[in-house]
C-alpha cells in the first residue's frame, strides 16, 4: 500500500511539475531578430513635409566615445530608411535648417544602465543647442539593447518655430516644445522609433542584409507614417 | 515540456496497461474478496488404540483403553468448516459502495479559436480525481487539473499600445480547473468498463504571448463544459484501476486577443485507486 501511494505521489509531482512548464526566457526570445515600432501617441505625421538623414550611423555604447559604423555598411542601412520616407511622400532637404523632422540611425553596442541613453542624444548637431531631445518613453524602456539598429524621428519644428523658420506643418503649438516637457523646457520630441533588435556587432553583408530588411519592417508596421499631400 | 518525463510516464503506464491486459475480473478489496479459505475446525488428535491385553487366563475381555472424549462428527476425508461471509456478488446492487481515487496524465489537443494561439499538442497535464460509486454504475466525482499549452507561433507583427512588434511569438495557455463529474458505466463487472459522463466546473486561464522581453498577459475565469468516454481497467488481485478516456472541455468565457473560447480535446491515462 505504501508503495502504491509513493508511485502515485511521483506520478503526481512529476505531472505537476510538467504542467508549470512556461515559455522560453526573455535572453532566448531575444535571439531571434525582432523589430519594434513605436510612435508618440499625439504624433500628426501627416502635418511633416521635409526631412534631413544624418548621413552616418553612430555606435553607442556606456562610457566609450561614439564610433560610427563603416560608411560601406551604413551607407546601406541609411538608403533603405531614406526610400522608405521618400515613399510615405516626404522630401529629403539637404539643409538641416529646411527640415521639419530630423532622422537618426544608431546602433546600440553595449549598455550598462537603464539611464545611459539621455548622453546619446546629440541636439547640438541639427543647430539647435538649446533644444533637447530623448525618447518620450524614457531610457528605462526595454528598446534599448546590445545589438540594437535603432532608427529615431525627432519634429523639429518647435526649435524651427522659435528660431523664425518655417512655420508651416509641425505639431501644434509646437512652440512649447514635445509633450512630457517640463515647464520652460525645450524639448523636442521624438515621434517615431523603429528598432531592430538582433543585429550582430560584427558588420558583415549578412547582419546588414538582416537589418536592411528590419528597417523595411519597421516601416511597413508603421502605415500612419505618411505624409499628407 | 520535459520529453524524458513523458517517456517516463508513458512507459510507467505502458507496462502498467500490459499488466492490466493479462488481468481480468476486479477483486473487490473488502477481506471477503480472498477466496473461502477453508477452515479447520480443531480436530481431535487420534484416539490411540489400546493395545491388546495379553492373553494370560481366560479372562474377561479387557476393557476398552481409555478413549479421547469424543471428536465432534466429521467427514472422515475433509475437514470441518468454518462459516464464512459469502462473497459479495459483483453484480450485485447491494455490493458495498466504493471510492477511487487517483491521478491521471493529460495529453490535449486545442481545438475552436485557441488552436490559432497555440495549436501544439500538450503533453502538459494533469489531473487529480476522486469518484464515488452512488450505483453500481454510476459514479459521482470531483477533479483539479492543470494543463499547459505552449506554441511558438510564425514569424507575426502584433500591434502594441502606440506601435508594432514584429517577432516570433512564444504563445502559452496555463489553466487550472475543478470539475464536478457524473460517469454511468455500460457494464456492471468485468475487465473492462466503458463509461460515458459529463462534468461541469470553472477554470482559470492564463494566457501570455510573448516575444523577446515584450509579454502580453491576461487572467480569465470561465464555466467549465464537458464530457468524456472511457474505460477503467480493474487489475486483478490488486486495488489499482488503470483509466484511459477522452474528454471534451469548453471555456465559452475564456477570451484573450484572437481567441474566444478555449476547447479542448484530452486524452487521459489514470491510475486509480480503491
Amino acid at each position: 500500500m505504501q508503495g502504491r501511494l509513493l508511485g502515485l505521489a511521483a506520478l503526481a509531482i512529476a505531472g505537476s511539475i510538467s504542467s508549470c512548464s512556461s515559455p522560453p526566457p526573455p535572453e532566448a526570445r531575444l535571439s531571434d531578430s525582432i523589430v519594434l515600432t513605436k510612435h508618440a501617441p499625439d504624433a500628426s505625421f501627416g502635418s511633416y513635409h521635409t526631412f534631413f538623414i544624418r548621413p552616418e550611423i553612430r555606435v553607442l555604447a556606456d562610457g566609450e566615445s561614439a564610433d560610427s559604423i563603416e560608411d560601406r555598411y551604413a551607407a546601406i542601412l541609411l538608403a533603405e530608411t531614406t526610400q522608405n520616407l521618400l515613399a510615405r511622400g516626404y522630401e529629403q532637404v539637404d539643409v538641416k535648417a529646411d527640415a521639419e523632422l530630423a532622422v537618426e540611425m544608431v546602433y546600440v553596442r553595449s549598455v550598462n544602465s537603464g539611464t545611459a541613453c539621455y548622453s546619446w542624444w546629440d541636439a547640438y548637431y541639427w543647430g539647435y543647442p538649446g533644444w533637447a531631445y530623448y525618447p518620450y518613453y524614457g531610457c528605462t524602456s526595454t528598446a534599448w539593447r546590445v545589438g540594437t539598429l535603432a532608427t529615431m524621428i525627432v519634429d523639429l519644428t518647435p526649435a524651427r518655430n522659435e528660431a523664425g523658420g518655417d512655420a508651416d506643418g509641425g505639431a501644434p503649438d509646437s512652440a512649447a516644445g514635445a509633450a512630457g516637457a517640463a515647464p520652460r523646457e525645450k524639448l523636442l520630441g521624438m515621434i517615431w522609433f523603429g528598432g531592430v533588435y538582433g543585429v550582430e556587432t560584427g558588420y558583415t553583408e549578412s547582419n546588414v542584409d538582416r537589418a536592411r530588411h528590419g528597417i523595411e519592417q519597421a516601416f511597413a508596421q508603421s502605415p500612419y507614417l505618411v505624409t499628407s499631400p | 515540456m520535459k520529453p524524458t518525463q513523458s517517456v517516463r510516464l508513458i512507459a510507467l503506464l505502458s507496462s502498467l496497461a500490459g499488466a492490466a491486459s493479462a488481468q481480468t475480473v476486479p477483486a473487490p478489496a473488502s477481506p471477503a474478496a480472498a477466496p473461502p479459505a477453508p477452515v479447520l475446525a480443531p480436530a481431535a488428535a487420534p484416539a490411540p488404540v489400546a493395545a491388546p491385553a495379553p492373553v494370560a487366563a481366560p479372562v474377561p475381555v479387557a476393557a476398552p483403553a481409555p478413549v479421547a472424549a469424543p471428536a465432534p462428527v466429521a467427514p472422515s476425508t475433509e475437514p470441518a468448516l468454518v462459516p464464512v461471509p459469502p462473497r459479495p456478488d459483483p453484480t450485485n446492487s447491494n455490493r458495498p459502495r466504493r471510492f477511487l481515487v487517483g491521478a491521471a496524465w493529460n495529453v490535449a489537443f486545442p481545438v475552436g479559436s485557441v488552436h490559432d494561439f497555440t495549436n501544439a499538442t500538450s503533453a502538459l497535464g494533469f489531473e487529480f480525481l476522486v469518484r464515488y460509486f452512488a450505483l453500481p454504475q454510476l459514479s459521482i466525482g470531483a477533479s483539479t487539473d492543470f494543463q499547459t499549452f505552449i506554441a511558438t507561433r510564425p514569424r507575426t507583427t502584433y500591434p502594441i499600445e502606440n506601435g508594432a512588434v514584429t517577432a516570433t511569438a512564444y504563445n502559452s495557455v496555463q489553466s487550472a480547473a475543478v470539475r464536478a463529474s457524473v460517469h454511468y458505466y455500460f457494464l456492471k463487472d468485468g475487465p473492462v468498463l466503458p463509461y460515458a459522463g459529463g462534468n461541469i466546473g470553472v477554470s482559470w486561464s492564463t494566457f501570455q504571448s510573448a516575444a523577446a522581453d515584450l509579454a502580453i498577459y491576461d487572467n480569465q475565469t470561465s464555466i467549465l463544459l464537458g464530457g468524456d468516454l472511457g474505460a477503467l481497467f480493474p487489475l486483478q488481485n490488486s486495488s489499482l484501476t488503470l483509466m484511459t478516456a477522452l474528454r471534451y472541455s469548453a471555456l465559452p468565457s475564456a477570451e484573450f486577443l484572437e481567441v474566444s473560447d478555449v476547447q479542448s480535446l484530452t486524452l487521459q491515462f489514470g491510475l486509480l485507486t480503491l
